[in-house]
Parts: structure tokens; sequence; C-alpha cells
């Protein structure tokens, strides 16, 4: 006991005796994870009302803050999303992250996935999700920008999916199921519309 | 066994011990390198732009998997120029269909949650015209975070006298502790 590093090493073997190691390695609340079931929030619902396809134009750059290169066509999205993430606001929740992503499948590129509109949520009194006529944030254009006919007729797929951030420890992150999932085809040109909500007038595109 | 003998081998015992010690700290850092499969398993942040999710001096812990990025994933990522890595998160992900060995898998487009507009003003920054990052350029996906931790470190790079007086203090420290 003469010196700092027999001393620690003395206390290491102390704590080497009590190491149980018939016990699970759990605090007295037991293994369950409070973030056990992340698709625990309730009320998901994803709408997506409209779509049109826009053609190339600087205010449509400025719009999806494309600055350093021009797509030939653009996507603008229309929808309704909501979402009851207070089942995630346990202790260890700093914020969620929600987003809603559209999935398309093109030729040359077999998974296409693109952030359309995000939000972070801090405070489980904002955790209502409810937007009405959203439109996207960022722009929805592919890797083969300068192909005006890319998104012609295009299935897709939206989805809501979210993220929690812990005050410390692991991310973790889940999507909304399948069935609630938005699946839709894109306009069959560009500068048409497709609403998607029942329509007053009639069926089918209503052009720009 | 005469004095200068006796004195010279506890010397030597001494900066053994040391070598011992920073060794094995160098020892635990690659392995750690190895088992996270990232050449930094553990950064700090410096920046406000994953604000709140990130704070500056937040301890990250990353890994390189070998499963493909996907939209959402938070990544460290370095271009070729810039020294010091960037994490924001994935916003697009597109899979090329050609696969060579020589074809990126991935074309990835980032943004900082607490900025306004994606990340091809970084990207452009170096290598004008460059709209995507690929998985070659990211260092690792964030899996966990400590709050806080790393603010030491972001002390002393604003400060570099005080990382020579840590060294001085240890160096001084081990070498006066007696056996």
């Amino acid at each position: 006991m003469h010196n700092l590093w027999s001393r620690v090493n003395i206390r290491l073997r102390f704590c080497d005796l009590l190491t149980p190691t018939h016990v699970p390695v759990v605090g007295p609340a037991g293994t369950k994870d409070p973030y056990g079931n992340l698709l625990a929030p309730l009320a998901l619902s994803l709408n997506v009302s409209s779509a049109t396809l826009v053609r190339r134009s600087r205010a449509a750059q400025y719009k999806y803050q494309s600055y350093f290169h021009a797509p030939a066509v653009f996507a603008a999205l229309q929808f309704d999303a909501t979402a009851d993430l207070r089942s995630l606001f346990q202790w260890n929740t700093k914020q969620v992250y929600a987003m809603v992503t559209v999935a398309y499948q093109a030729p040359g590129f077999p998974t296409n996935k693109i952030t359309v509109w995000d939000t972070i949520i801090t405070n489980i009194d904002d955790a209502r999700l409810m937007v009405a006529n959203a439109e996207n944030k960022y722009a929805i254009t592919d890797v083969q920008y300068r192909d005006a006919a890319r998104f012609n007729g295009l299935a897709v797929t939206a989805r809501l999916e979210w993220c929690v951030h812990t005050y410390v420890g692991a991310t973790r992150c889940a999507a909304m199921p399948d069935e609630l999932a938005a699946k839709f085809t894109l306009p069959a040109n560009v500068g048409e519309r497709v609403s998607y909500r029942g329509d007053r007038g009639g069926v089918g595109a209503n052009k720009v | 066994m005469n004095p200068f003998a006796i004195k010279f081998r506890q010397t030597l015992l001494q900066v053994l011990n040391v070598l011992l010690i920073v060794s094995s700290a160098l020892m635990i850092w690659k392995g750690l390198s190895v088992w996270t499969n990232t050449e930094s398993p553990i950064v700090v942040v410096l920046t406000i732009s994953m604000e709140p999710a990130f704070g500056r001096g937040d301890l990250l812990f990353l890994s390189k998997p070998a499963s493909p990025l996907e939209v959402g994933d938070i990544v460290v990522y370095k271009l070729e120029g810039k020294d010091i890595p960037i994490v924001h998160r994935i916003l697009n992900v597109h899979t090329p269909a050609d696969q060579n060995d020589d074809a990126e898998p991935q074309y990835l487009l980032t943004k900082g949650d607490n900025n306004a507009s994606n990340d091809r003003t970084i990207y452009g920054d170096q290598q004008p015209g460059k709209l995507w990052i690929t998985p070659r350029e990211v260092l690792g996906k964030v899996y966990g975070y400590a709050p806080y931790v790393g603010y030491a470190t972001i002390v002393m790079n604003d400060n570099p006298q005080l990382k020579v007086v840590l060294l001085g203090a240890l160096a001084l420290f081990a070498l006066l502790t007696r056996e």
C-alpha cells in the first residue's frame, strides 16, 4: 500500500470478488427497455392530397434550395400527416425527429429515398403531430436530374418515420407500418397536377 | 550492488511503467477502432449545426456498419481537402444498380438539423459541382452519445498551451511517484 497504483489494484480486485455471476446485469426497474416498442405512436396517418411535376425555373430552384444544380423537374407534394408521438417521450428522451420520406424505384437506381419534410419535437406538449396541407420542404429531384421525364408516372411511397434521440445512449428509429404508408403515382407529364382527394369536378389530372 | 546501479534500475522501472500505460492506452484505442470498423470510434462535436440533438462538447460513438446507410442516420463524414469531419443527418439515399468494385454503392445527401439548407455548400467548397457524398467519405454512423464529456477536448484545442501544461503535469507525476 505504498503507492497509488497498488491501491487502485487492490480496489479493482475487490470489485472483481463482488461482481455477481449468476444475476442478470440489470437494475431494479427490470429488463424492459422504455423504448421497447418504437411503433407505439398512435393516430398515425399520412395522406398525400396532391402531386405536381414542376418544370425547372429559377423560382423552383430557390424554393427547394437547389443552388448548385438545375434539375429539369421538381415534384411538389401536398400532404396531411398526424401522429401522436407522446409515448416516445420517456425520461431519457431529448428530442424526437419526425420526417416524411418518399421512396421510389427508377431505371438504373433500384432504391431511392428522399426526405421531403422534417420536424424536431423537444417537448411532450408538442408531440401530437398534426399538419394539414403541408408542402415538401426539400427538393424532390432525382440523381439523374437532367432527365425531365424521370418522374413521369412514377409510383412512389410516402412514409412517416421518426427517430428518438436520448440524453445519453443510443438513437432509435422506426417507420410507420406499410399498410399506412401513402402509395401513389406521380403525374404522367411535367407541368401536370394530380389530386388524390375526391375530386369535386371529376377524376383525373388537372393541368396547371 | 553499487548505489548508482540501483538508482538506474529504479528510474528504468519508472520509465517502463509509463511506457506500459501509454501503450495500453494505444492498444485500447486501436482495438476499439478495429471493433467498430472506423478509424475514429469516438469523436467530439464542435459546432451547433446538429442542435438540439448534439451540442458542442458532446461525445459521439461511431461505428461503420456493414449494412447500407439509411435516410435518417446521423453520420460523420470527412471530405478531401477538409481536415475537420462533419456530423450531419442523411436526407437522401440513392442506390445505383451497377455494383462493380469501383462503383459507388450509394449516393448520399446530408444536412445538419440546425442548418437551413443541405450540405452541398460544404461539398462544393473544395470540389465544385459535387452534389453527393458516398460511403467512402463516411467515417462512421453515430450509434450513441454522451453529453458534454468532450468539452475538455474543445478547451484544449482552443488553448494549445493547456495541452503542454497537462502533459507536463502528467510527466512530473509519473516521474516523482515513488515505488
